[in-house]
Order: structure tokens, then C-alpha cells, then sequence
């Protein structure tokens, strides 16, 4: 459950020119003949994504919509209810508390990462004067490791007795801290957006180096000619030139975030927490498809979950267009 | 902006980027180091922060639990596998849209692609898993290979690689040696698209290596695991009570993973860069 | 079978036709049942599933059986606690499971309404023959009363006990043997009051968790998640009760911060900062083994304190049974039926992890019946015994497991002084009954 990468962020197809108006008629007719030709290979081409897609992902995807009218549990008889799935759904205040801490860690694993990833980005870009591909490499570490692996990891060191985390507050407050910060409701959100900004940052980093480095220097340096400060250089020039990169990361995010499933699900031990306090719609998707084995329910939420990705990427889209 | 006067705030900030590095790297190096340390030195306070003696001791223990290489095993065929699939997919349609683009059906096929863009892959878990049941591939590598070896991203991500670099004169010039446009895609763009190639292929190598939701429902045996699901397991079998031989266990499932990433860091960047930066 | 296949003409084939799928799809949905084999020779191989620790267990008992039955072989295969079920119920849907599986109690509400186990009932098992040998209690969780199909044996039970700490209760001047323990902790009132002088605030404590003492008055009030018409009971006047005395421990200092089964919960087993357990009896082979070898002597077991003059409670229990999917039911059977009744076997699992059988017939035996130095001396069978004996037949319900978290989730709310008892449990009761309906 990741989020897919890079680089879509600028580049919008672009149009070559292809045969152009002046020709001949004999000329297009050949060309036509030409095209019917090549477009023969080009659904060879793509027929393989095509099928395996329809196989894997849009034949699921399809029967998820119908079953999400079902109660039904892979071995009983199938039964149909209507909307009754939703209706359940919406009554259910496990899932309100699963959309709440999902938006919750939305929101937070967002601004944080970003955050981070943005100083960093134009700290290193900017100022930065030794070993820039050096900082680029390592921040990207983290996205190395299995967010499985990442929330073994985090549970030791969060640990209330072995954890690193209470031995620094300990030898801080000069008194031995044994807190439970795994099993608090109140931290363990800030621990999943830890985990998460840990992980992404790096992924973040590299996608707004690149949108700096694409900012052509010229620029600044026109701006500085015209007496432009440093801080009119960054909101007038460098910050709406990154729209579109920041919009994808905000967009990739959101994607990620709505499907957020592994960390919770580590990090709790399969738990999700105390009193449901980490439990998001992934692992809620999750509990109600595999662990009470009710697919129309399961179903049900998977086609929210996808509902409120379109709704809030929509709306990172909106508010970034209006900043910019 | 290389005046004298911003040489001080410049070395300032680059000391602190590098410490906020040490910040990111340091779980990795904890996790090291726990590795080498005895169980009982886990529990020491303050805990230990340097490397110790009890490798060997963790190793054994280690194995005792879980055939560690057989799980490194398993999910080194289940991601290379998966991995030349998507490139083969991701190419092929890459190709196809980047220079078919008069092609009927262009427009709607490739919206169509971006649209899956958006699609949760976990929308359609139950009836994937149905599939699998129907296949009859439920504890079998099948599902972990071909799901998601049609990538909208992946395809996307080609097209862009393609577009940027094979020139359209080239198809001409080929074409008129009266090259077919198969000969062309495996000899002329395959070549020429190597660098993507590689950050395409490291990227999903490293989604499928780390994948932990798929094996967790379709997997069976403990032998056939693959490693996330191996090491959770491993963490759950033993109470979360032998942290040494956990930490441990993750280390080396790393490792690869890290060694893959170092011969293709380049290519890696450099394709994120290289799409981005147009 | 029927419904199925008009339900896929009418309902799925429009939306799959256009990708071909609707052949596959009217298979999957009609592919539940099959043949079951008839039963034949007990020979070749069987796979079993469960979960750590029984594969260790079973390491034991297999090579009995084995011995017993020449040329079969038993392929034990354990999956990590928290998956294990679900992965169970993945294999049900997916019709590739083992042979033999593994059921543990909380869970039993899951499968027992579904197809996918054998139905013991019938021919060539007959199962019901043997019903009465099995603690009654037990049984109840195995067999369904209207239909009459049993899909699993009663493998162990966990009748509950107050396991304390002679050490701890002698310092603090109170009695230290099972029958005068049970006199001072008579009630729960008692339990409350009396308890009050093991604690040393923020040091050590009389109970670990506000749970314990919930499930142990619900178990004593033979309540439930749900009576027999499928009415939830978390709101029944008893419930409320429960959570009062647990509110008014956990008010007073009594409880425990700790969480089961972590790292610190077993060190409070180890130094003796939690005085007293309420819990099965599985938990002195995990003290003995695991958790605090060397507190050797220093345990002892009485009657928990009683609620409406019942002292019995249980908490835990492992039932195994025949998945239909089996290509060899008849060694699966011979196994099943060796591993709950074979005195062998039980003797095996009870000496080596305390695991108490539910079959009868066994808890008369000697080997159940012998003084233990672990408790100082006692024979701790007297107390579960009796307990399995008083158990109150449970009623089970396939929302058990929700009703189960949502109670979780009221206690909680409840201790931290978020809810009070009535609200948090009619909101405990609203959200089981919503996600029950439809």
C-alpha cells in the first residue's frame, strides 16, 4: 500500500509536430495508410497492460461495487441487501473514528513531510555547499526499508522499558520514564505520521530538488537586478513555480495517506490500537474483509475510501491552484 | 549567490542538514547495532549505542526460528520476476503510446491509464482474492508476480522516458530501412531506455520486496514466505521478546535491498530527475 | 447452491460480461461445497495448523501418534497468534487448506455458523456419542444447539482461578492459603476491600488489568454477548455491575497500568508487583516456562471471589477440528480424536504446558491430581476442577468478536473517566446492534 512515485509532476504530454497541413493529397493518403499500419503495433503494444490490468485491478474493482451490495462471507450464500452495507458503515462509529484518525494522519503525515522535505530541499538546493548528491542518497534510505520492518523497528525503540525514546526523556528529566507510548491513545497517531515523514521524505526531497533545479537561474538573477529581495525572490518566483510539484506530492500523499495500512497494523501488533485510536479505513478495510470475513462491508468501505481519495485530491488540487 | 558575505550562513546550514541526516539514519543504526547485542543488553539502561559481541549468539537463535535465506530467497524470485514484468509492460505500452500517438483510441486509452492513476489498488481486495481462490494460485507465487505488474505509473513513467529520449526522426530513419516496429521497440528504444529502465525497475524491485499486505493473505507456509511477513511473524512468535534476533532478522532483510539501491542509485535519481525536470 | 447461481445471472453479469468474467465469476460463487471423501484407511500424511506455542506442544504428542499409527506422518504448521484465524478463515473461502485446524476460544463465533469444518455429528464420526465426557461448558462452544452439527472437539479449556503471591499476602498480614484466601476475598466487595492492602501506589498492585475483573463477574453471571434470541446483553444490569466494581479498583488504585502479554506485564508476573491474576489455569505453565521460572513456591490458587455465590469462571480454551477440504479425513479424524482424548496426549499437553483437557474423564487421573512445589504444595486441580464443573453454558453468537472489542473499547472509556457506565455501555450496545443488522 504505497503511494506510485515520481515524476509525473511537470511533464504533460507534449505534442510533437506530426504531419503538417501543407502536404499533398497523394502524400496524406499514403500517410493514412502508414498510420493504419503502425497502429497495428501500437495495440500490440498496449494490450498486454491492458489485459493484465482488466485481470488484476478493473475486474476487482468492478465486482467490489456489486458485492458492496452483499452480505456475504466467501462461504454462505450471498445474499443481496441493498445499500444496507453503507447504511451499517456510516452507523458504525468505528468507522467514523476510522476516517477522523485517517484525516487526522492525513493532514499531519502532509504538512509534516512536506514541510520537512521542502526546507530541506531548498536548504540543500540553495545553500548547501558540499556533498549535495551525498544528502539527496541518504534521505532517501528510509523509503528503503519494508514499512513492516519499519514498524518492528519503531516498536523497540519506542518500547516503555527497552525504548531508546524513554531512555533519552529519562536522561533528560533526570528520572527514569517508562511511558507506554504504544499503547496511549493520544500518541500513537503522532507515531504513525512519524513513521510516515521518516519513510517519505526523502521520496518528497528528491521531487522538489528537481522542481528547483528546473527553475531556470536566469530568473533569480533578473529579479535581483530589478532589486528584488531574497524573500520577493521566493514568493514571487520559486514558490509558484513549484505548484505543480508540490501538487503532485500533496496528491501522492493523499493517495497514500487513504490507504495507509502497514504502519498501524505493525506498530500496534495488529491491534490498532487502544480503544481503535490507530485504526484507519486500510485497516478497517482490512479487519472487516479478513479478520470478520464481511465482504459486502469490506466492499463497501473500499469504494469510500476511493470516493474520498477523488474528494480530497480535488481538494489539495483547488487550494494549491488558489494559493498559487 | 556565491558571495563571500553567505559563505558563514552557508556552512552553518550544511552542518545542519548533515546532522538532520544522522536524525533519518540513526533507526537503521540502532537496528545494526541491537543486531549484534545480547537480549539481555537490549534491556540495559542507558541502552547501548555501539556495536557488541552476541552476533553470532543472535544468528543462531536467529535460525532457530526462521529459515532467514529461504525467506530472502522466496522474495528475491518474487520481485525480480515482478520486476522484469513491469518493465517488459510498463516498456511495451510506454513505447506504444509515445509514438503511436495519431493512433485511433490514442486519447481515451491513455486517459484511461492516468485514470488507474487514481484508483486504490485495495478496492478491489476482496474480489482479487476471490480471483486467486478461482485461479486456484491461493499460496502460490502467481499473485504476487502479476498483480500490479500493470502499472498506470509504470506506463506513464515510460512514455515520459521514451518521448524524452527517442527522437521521431529515429523511427523514420529506421523505418525506412525497412525496420518492423517490434525490431524497433527490442533493438532501438529498449537500449536507448536503459537509464529509465533501471529507476523504473529498482522502484517496483523495491515495492514488491517490501510488500507486506499481499503475501499476509495469500501466503500459507511458512516456507514460502516472503521476508516482511517472515519477520513479523518472527516478532510475534517470539513475544516481541528476543528484540536482538528480530533486529537482526531485519538487518540482513535490508541488506539487498541497499546493495540494489547502491548500483542503481544514478539511475534511480536521474529517472526521477529526468521526468520531473521537463 | 441455487441462490447462488440465480443470484449471479441476475446481479453480477451485467457488471462482468464486458471483461469476461462472468463464467468465472458464477464459478466462484457456487464452489463452496464438494464431496466429502468418504472416510478410508487412517494412513499417510496430515497437515495441522495452530499457533505458537501448541507447535511446540505438538512436538510432544505427534511422534505419540505416529508410534500408535505406523506410516502416517503429521505436518505441523504454526502461524503467528494474531493472523492465525484470519488466515484460517482466508484458507476456508479459498478451499486449499490443511487437514486439521486449531480453533481458540475467543474465536469460535467466527466458524461455527459457517461451512468449511465437518460436521462431527454425522456418520462415520458420531460425535455425539461422546458429547457427555466433554466439559459440558466446552461442548456448548463445539455443538450447535438447533442444528445440531458440531464442527470441532474441545481441545483444552482454561477454568479460572485467583492466582496470588504467598509472599506478597504474607507481608501484608493476610492468609496465605487457598481456602482461607477465598475466605477473606469471599465477594467482590471483599476482593475490593481487603485487597486494598497489597498496594503500595504506583508500585504494586492487587489486579493487572480492569478486564479481569469485567470478564470474571460476566463469566460468574453467566451472561454472554448475546442470549439465545440474539438480544446483546451489553447493557444487561449484571454488565453494568461488573464495570462498577472494575471502575471502583481501578479508582481506588488497585489495577494495574499494564497491558497483557507485554514485556512489562511479565515482569510484574516476575517481581511480584501484581499480587493477584484472575485468570485460567494455562497461566502457571506460562509463569512456570516463560515468564518467571524462578518465583517457584511462592504461587498459590483459590476460588476467585464470587459473584451471586458462583466462583466459576473461564478464560481460554482450544477446540480442534476436520476442515472438509481434507483429502484424508479418516487420519484426520484418528487425530483429532487422539489429541482430545488419548490419555497420553492430555497427560502430555497438562505436564508439559498446563494445558487442562477438557475431556473428563482425565481430570480424575492422578497425573492431574499430584501435590505441585510450584504452589508451594497445592494441588491446584482442586479448585479448577470444581470451576470446570460450575461453569455456566455459555451462548455464542457469530458478533461475538465485535461485541468483544466494543467492550473493550467501554472499559476503557469507562476507567478513564471519558464515559460513565451506562452511556459507554449503551453506546458499546448501539454500535454492536448496528454493525449485527442489515
Amino acid at each position: 500500500m504505497t503511494v506510485s512515485p515520481p515524476n509525473m509532476a511537470a511533464s504533460l504530454p507534449q505534442r510533437r509536430s506530426g504531419a503538417t497541413s501543407g502536404e499533398s493529397g497523394e502524400r496524406r493518403a499514403a500517410l493514412r495508410k502508414a498510420r493504419l499500419r503502425n497502429n497495428r503495433a501500437f495495440y500490440l503494444c498496449i494490450t498486454p497492460f491492458f489485459i493484465l490490468f482488466g485481470i488484476f485491478g478493473a475486474f476487482p474493482i468492478a465486482a467490489s461495487l456489486v458485492i458492496s451490495f452483499l452480505r456475504w462471507d466467501g462461504l454462505s450464500d450471498p445474499e443481496w441487501v441493498g445499500f444496507g452495507n453503507y447504511l451499517i458503515l456510516f452507523g458504525d462509529p468505528v468507522f467514523r473514528k476510522a476516517i477522523w484518525n485517517t484525516v487526522y494522519i492525513w493532514v499531519g503525515s502532509t504538512v509534516l513531510t512536506m514541510g520537512i522535505a521542502f526546507v530541506l530541499a531548498y536548504l540543500i538546493n540553495e545553500y548547501v555547499l558540499v556533498a549535495k548528491g551525498f544528502f539527496r542518497v541518504v534521505f532517501l534510505f528510509p523509503l528503503l526499508v519494508a514499512p513492516a520492518v519499519t514498524g518492528i523497528i519503531a516498536s523497540v525503540m519506542f518500547s516503555s522499558h527497552a525504548g531508546i525514546v524513554n531512555a533519552v526523556l529519562s536522561w533528560v528529566t533526570g528520572e527514569r520514564v517508562t511511558f507506554e507510548w504504544l499503547d496511549s491513545t493520544v500518541w500513537i497517531k503522532p507515531l504513525v505520521i512519524l513513521l510516515i515523514a521518516w519513510r517519505w521524505t526523502g521520496w518528497h526531497l528528491i521531487i522538489f530538488l528537481a522542481g528547483l533545479q528546473a527553475i531556470p537561474r536566469e530568473l533569480y538573477g533578473a529579479a535581483r537586478v530589478d532589486g528584488a529581495s531574497e524573500r520577493q525572490v521566493f514568493f514571487r518566483i520559486t514558490l509558484p513555480l513549484m505548484v505543480p510539484f508540490i501538487l503532485y506530492s500533496a496528491i501522492s500523499s493523499t493517495v497514500g495517506a487513504f490507504q495507509l495500512f502497514d504502519e498501524p497494523y505493525v506498530l500496534t501488533g495488529g491491534t490498532y490500537g487502544t480503544a481503535n485510536s490507530a485504526q484507519v479505513l486500510g485497516t478497517y478495510l482490512y479487519q472487516s474483509a479478513f479478520q470478520e470475513f464481511n465482504f459486502g462491508l469490506a466492499s463497501a468501505t473500499s469504494y469510500v475510501i476511493f470516493a474520498l481519495i477523488l474528494v480530497f485530491s480535488a481538494i489539495n488540487a483547488r487550494l494549491l491552484r488558489r494559493q498559487a | 549567490m556565491s558571495d563571500v558575505g553567505h559563505r558563514i550562513p552557508r556552512i552553518v546550514i550544511t552542518i545542519a542538514v548533515a546532522i538532520t541526516t544522522l536524525v533519518f539514519v540513526f533507526p537503521l543504526y540502532w537496528m545494526a547495532v541491537l543486531a549484534t547485542r545480547s537480549t539481555a543488553e537490549v534491556f540495559d539502561f542507558p541502552p547501548p549505542l555501539l556495536p557488541g559481541t552476541a552476533l553470532v549468539d543472535n544468528f543462531a537463535r536467529l535460525q532457530d526460528s526462521l529459515n532467514i535465506f529461504r525467506a530472502l530467497g522466496n522474495t528475491a524470485y518474487v520481485s525480480l520476476a515482478h520486476t522484469l514484468l513491469v518493465l517488459l509492460v510498463s516498456s511495451l505500452a510506454g513505447y506504444g503510446f509515445s509514438r503511436f500517438r495519431e493512433a485511433p483510441g490514442h486519447r481515451v486509452l491513455y486517459g484511461s491509464v492516468l485514470l488507474t492513476l487514481f484508483i486504490p489498488p485495495a478496492a478491489g481486495l476482496i474480489p482479487w482474492f476471490v480471483e486467486m481462490k478461482e485461479f486456484g494460485w491461493v499460496n502460490t507465487y502467481w499473485p504476487l508476480i502479476l498483480t500490479g505488474a500493470a502499472t498506470g505509473f509504470g506506463v506513464f513513467w515510460m512514455r515520459q522516458v521514451v518521448d524524452a529520449s527517442i527522437p521521431t526522426e529515429l523511427y523514420d530513419a529506421a523505418r525506412i530501412d525497412g525496420a518492423g516496429d517490434m525490431w524497433i521497440y527490442w533493438r532501438v528504444v529498449l537500449p536507448l531506455i536503459r537509464p529509465g529502465l533501471a529507476a523504473l525497475g529498482i522502484w517496483s524491485f523495491m515495492l514488491s520486496w517490501n510488500n507486506f499486505l499481499m503475501p499476509l493473505i495469500i501466503l500459507n507456509e511458512t516456507e514460502k514466505f516472503t521476508l516482511p511477513l517472515a519477520l513479523t511473524q518472527l516478532n510475534t512468535a517470539t513475544g516481541g521478546n528476543d528484540a536482538s534476533a528480530v533486529m537482526l532478522g531485519t538487518t540482513i532483510g535490508v541488506l539487498p535491498i541497499f546493495v540494489a539501491f547502491a548500483f542503481a542509485t544514478r539511475q534511480f535519481i536521474a529517472g526521477l530527475t529526468a521526468g520531473a525536470a521537463r | 447452491m441455487q441462490k447462488h447461481h440465480r443470484f449471479s445471472r441476475r446481479g453480477l453479469l451485467s457488471a462482468t460480461a464486458s471483461l469476461g468474467g462472468a463464467a468465472l465469476f458464477s464459478g466462484l460463487l457456487s464452489s463452496c461445497g464438494e464431496d466429502s471423501e468418504s472416510t478410508g484407511e487412517v494412513g499417510g500424511e496430515i497437515t495441522v495448523w495452530t499457533w505458537p506455542d501448541n507447535d511446540k506442544t505438538f512436538e510432544k504428542t505427534v511422534p505419540i501418534f505416529e508410534k500408535k499409527h505406523p506410516g502416517v506422518k503429521v505436518k505441523v504448521q504454526a502461524f503467528a497468534g494474531d493472523q492465525y484465524h484470519n488466515k484460517l478463515l482466508a484458507t476456508l473461502v479459498s478451499g486449499s487448506g490443511p487437514d486439521v485446524a486449531m480453533v481458540e476460544i475467543t474465536n469460535v463465533a467466527k466458524f461455527k455458523g459457517k461451512p468449511g469444518f465437518v460436521n462431527l455429528a454425522e456418520e462415520p464420526y458420531n460425535a455425539t456419542g461422546s458429547a457427555g465426557n466433554y466439559a459440558s461448558f466446552s461442548w456448548s462452544y463445539a455443538a450447535d444447539e438447533e442444528s445440531g452439527r458440531v464442527f470441532v472437539l474441545p481441545k483444552n479449556t482454561g477454568p479460572g482461578g485467583l492466582f496470588y503471591r504467598r509472599d506478597v499476602l504474607e507481608e501484608v498480614g493476610l492468609p496465605t492459603e487457598p481456602d482461607e484466601v477465598h475466605d477473606v476475598f469471599k465477594t467482590w466487595d471483599d476482593y475490593l476491600n481487603e485487597g486494598k492492602k497489597v498496594v503500595i501506589p504506583d508500585q504494586r498492585w492487587l489486579v493487572d488489568t480492569p478486564m479481569a475483573i469485567v470478564n470474571a463477574i460476566r463469566a460468574q453471571a453467566g451472561i454472554s454477548y448475546f442470549d439465545e434470541s440474539g438480544t446483546c446483553m451489553l447493557t444487561a444490569p449484571e454488565m453494568k455491575e461488573a464495570l462498577n466494581y472494575a471502575k471502583r479498583a481501578y479508582d481506588a488504585g488497585l489495577v494495574g497500568p499494564f497491558e497483557q502479554w507485554t514485556q512489562e506485564w511479565g515482569a510484574a508476573i516476575k517481581n511480584g508487583t501484581v499480587a493477584t491474576f484472575l485468570i485460567g489455569n494455562w497461566f502457571g505453565g506460562n509463569v512456570k516456562s516463560v515468564y518467571a521460572p524462578e518465583t517457584a513456591g511462592k504461587w498459590g490458587v483459590a476460588f476467585a471471589p464470587e459473584y451471586n455465590g458462583n466462583e466459576a469462571f473461564n478464560s481460554g480454551g482450544d477446540f480442534i477440528g476436520i476442515l472438509e477440504t481434507s483429502k484424508n479425513k479418516a487420519t484426520a479424524w484418528e487425530f483429532i480424536k487422539f489429541v482430545t482424548q488419548d490419555s497420553d496426549s492430555l497427560r502430555t499437553m497438562y505436564r508439559e504446558n498446563d494445558l487442562y483437557p477438557a475431556w473428563m474423564p482425565a481430570t480424575k487421573e492422578s497425573w492431574m491430581n499430584e501435590p505441585d512445589d510450584f504452589y508451594a504444595g497445592q494441588n491446584v486441580n482442586e479448585v479448577f476442577a470444581q470451576v470446570s464443573e460450575d461453569m455456566q453454558k455459555p451462548v455464542t453468537n457469530p458478533n461475538d468478536p465485535e461485541a468483544a472489542d466494543a467492550l473493550g473499547d467501554a472499559v476503557n472509556e469507562v476507567m478513564k473517566d471519558k464515559a460513565s457506565i451506562d452511556d459507554a455501555l449503551a453506546a458499546a450496545q448501539r454500535r454492536v446492534e448496528n454493525k449485527a443488522s442489515g
